[in-house]
């Protein structure tokens, strides 16, 4: 698998503090990667990190192959878009002025896509109105905008919902999908809004005190917040079985445990296995949403 | 780094701000050498103006310029795509000098001209000593008196001080990288100016040598006389000056590479 952004052992301290403690993360080409952690937990310094804003302490960065300390990260750094935290906006330009400026940052002189890119975030109709009078949705929009600049193939949004109304929300969600289905651009997006991610992560890294915990795929997090039976019995084979005849799906753990996806009549299940000479040890639902996942993975009380 | 220059100045041309101080300094030129003209007794004003508080204060403007570059982030806009840090600086000294240099010229143009104008309509009425107890070279200077030369090096000289002090002012920007930046600012250079002026009386009082006064940027205007003239420390202290804004420049771009934003 193409990764576009690894980082292994990655440090990042601030005096005593350590905002990234030997972070170990993988962003593969195409995906839309959800980074999620509670405040303080160091999503922000990674972004900061990746788009060269900061630098770390120590440990290895490489985007499109490319370490951090290598020259050539310059070139690497040109292809990504970012909104990092607030955005960025000269507050006495239009939206208009900032996206051509930012054009000449990049060094483009042609403005004919910034109708485009106004359209695409809803910016259209602002016109005269400086960036200063715009209401917070206004301005994320106006940084996702810039952050398109240049036609990035790797976005890194960091909470990129922050301040938008529902209806932004869902626009700005349909807006990324979109980027990612047609223009096939990569996006680490950042937020705390674990069901808004839920609804476009293609996957996930989950950190916490500077660390990753867990990277998984959609479909590995949609197993492990799936609804399910789960089942401790003496044979599984048995269990498996029985199983298929009833037309259940489940999924065998190892020789004794198994996830069954369904609610079977128990008695009926139990009777069945009775026949197979194999017993029902323990059985216990298991509904777990991605909060749930979330909190266990990390930890709930450990807040810092 | 042609892209950073084009962007920079692209924005210091369309920045409203920047129209609005140079219309005022275009005025307040002609306004000084008409006040200076009707009364002689004002001569130091444009003096006052050309060398100590201009050059003192259009750092807190440059600040201005350089406000959105770090309290409102937009430097993250162009460290993420790229651009190399040193080329970053660079642009942003090179602009906001030529932003507060160029203040000063249409100040210092329009002051010079007009006075130019006024003199040779009314030539009689100069050259008369009006108050007592005032330096001769306070009073008795006409027109006439102010040559080319020492025009070029007055100006000269107060373009190099404004480059000292933006470069300064550049330098709080950086380490304070916000708001803070304008009260250091201020009282960075109001530090400087009277540093300045504190070892000039010291020197007086404790026989320290004169010649160090070349080191303070205020003091070498201080002892320049109102008929712009300049003295055999010219040299000196332009090129102690030039060395301390080199000196200045260099901290500050070795600290923006290794600097942390957020």
């Amino acid at each position: 698998m193409d990764y576009i952004l690894k980082t292994n052992n990655l440090k990042k301290y601030y005096r005593n503090f350590k905002a990234l403690d030997g972070l170990k993360m993988n962003v593969p080409k195409g995906s839309i990667y959800g980074f999620i952690g509670r405040n303080g937990a160091g999503k922000t310094t990674l972004i900061r990190l990746v788009c060269g804003i900061q630098y770390p302490t120590d440990g290895e960065l490489s985007l499109y192959g490319v370490n951090y300390t290598d020259k050539k990260i310059s070139q690497s750094r040109r292809r990504i878009g970012s909104v990092i935290e607030t955005p960025a906006l000269y507050t006495d330009m239009t939206a208009a002025e900032n996206l051509k400026q930012q054009y000449r940052v990049l060094g483009i002189p042609d403005f004919e896509q910034i109708p485009q890119l106004l359209k695409l975030v809803g910016l259209e109709n602002t016109e005269n109105k400086k960036a200063r009078q715009f209401s917070l949705g206004m301005r994320q929009r106006l940084g996702i905008a810039l952050a398109l600049c240049g036609d990035p193939d790797f976005l890194v949004l960091d909470e990129p919902i922050n301040g938008l109304d529902p209806e932004g929300i869902i626009e700005i969600r349909e807006l990324i999908m979109k980027l990612n289905r047609e223009k096939k651009i990569t996006v680490l997006i950042s937020s705390h809004y674990l069901d808004e991610l839920s609804k476009l992560a293609t996957h996930y890294g989950f950190i916490s005190n500077g660390k990753m915990v867990r990277e998984m795929s959609a479909e590995e997090l949609e197993s492990a917040c799936r609804k399910c039976l789960h089942v401790t019995v003496t044979d599984t084979s048995a269990l498996a079985r029985v199983l298929d005849s009833m037309n259940i799906s489940y999924q065998i753990n190892d020789g004794t445990h198994a996830d069954i996806y369904a609610k079977p009549v128990i008695t009926q299940l139990a009777l069945a296995l009775n026949k197979e000479n194999c017993e029902i040890i323990s059985a216990e639902e298991h509904d777990e949403s991605l909060e749930s996942f979330y909190i266990s993975l990390i930890g709930g009380g450990d807040r810092g | 780094m042609a892209k950073l220059f084009n962007a920079y100045f692209c924005r210091l041309s369309k920045w409203t701000v920047f129209r609005i101080l140079l219309a005022l300094l275009f005025a307040g030129g002609i306004a000084a050498a008409v006040i200076m003209h009707s009364n002689q007794s004002a001569w130091n004003l444009p003096y006052i103006l050309a060398y100590l508080v201009f050059p003192h204060y259009v750092g807190i403007i440059t600040g201005l310029f350089n406000y959105p570059l770090f309290t409102n982030g937009t430097i993250r806009n162009q460290l993420s795509v790229g651009h190399k840090r040193s080329h970053i600086f660079l642009a942003d000294w090179a602009v906001s000098n030529a932003f507060a240099v160029a203040l000063y010229l249409v100040f210092a143009a329009s002051f010079f001209v007009t006075f130019a104008l006024c003199s040779d309509s009314a030539s009689a009425a100069q050259n008369t000593n009006l108050m007592e107890g005032m330096p001769e070279n306070i009073l008795s200077v006409s027109a006439g008196d102010i040559s080319a030369k020492a025009i070029a090096s007055s100006v000269l000289i107060s373009a190099v001080q404004i480059i000292f002090f933006t470069t300064v002012t550049q330098l709080f920007c950086i380490i304070f990288k916000g708001v803070k930046s304008f009260l250091a600012i201020y009282l960075g250079n109001q530090a400087i100016m009277f540093s300045g002026i504190g070892y000039a009386t010291l020197a007086g009082k404790y026989d320290l040598p004169e010649k160090l006064t070349i080191l303070f940027p205020t003091d070498v205007c201080m002892s320049m006389s109102s008929s712009f003239a300049v003295d055999s420390d010219f040299l000196p202290a332009l090129c102690a000056m030039l060395a301390e804004t080199a000196a200045l420049f260099l901290a500050g771009i070795l600290y923006f590479r290794k600097t942390d934003f957020n």
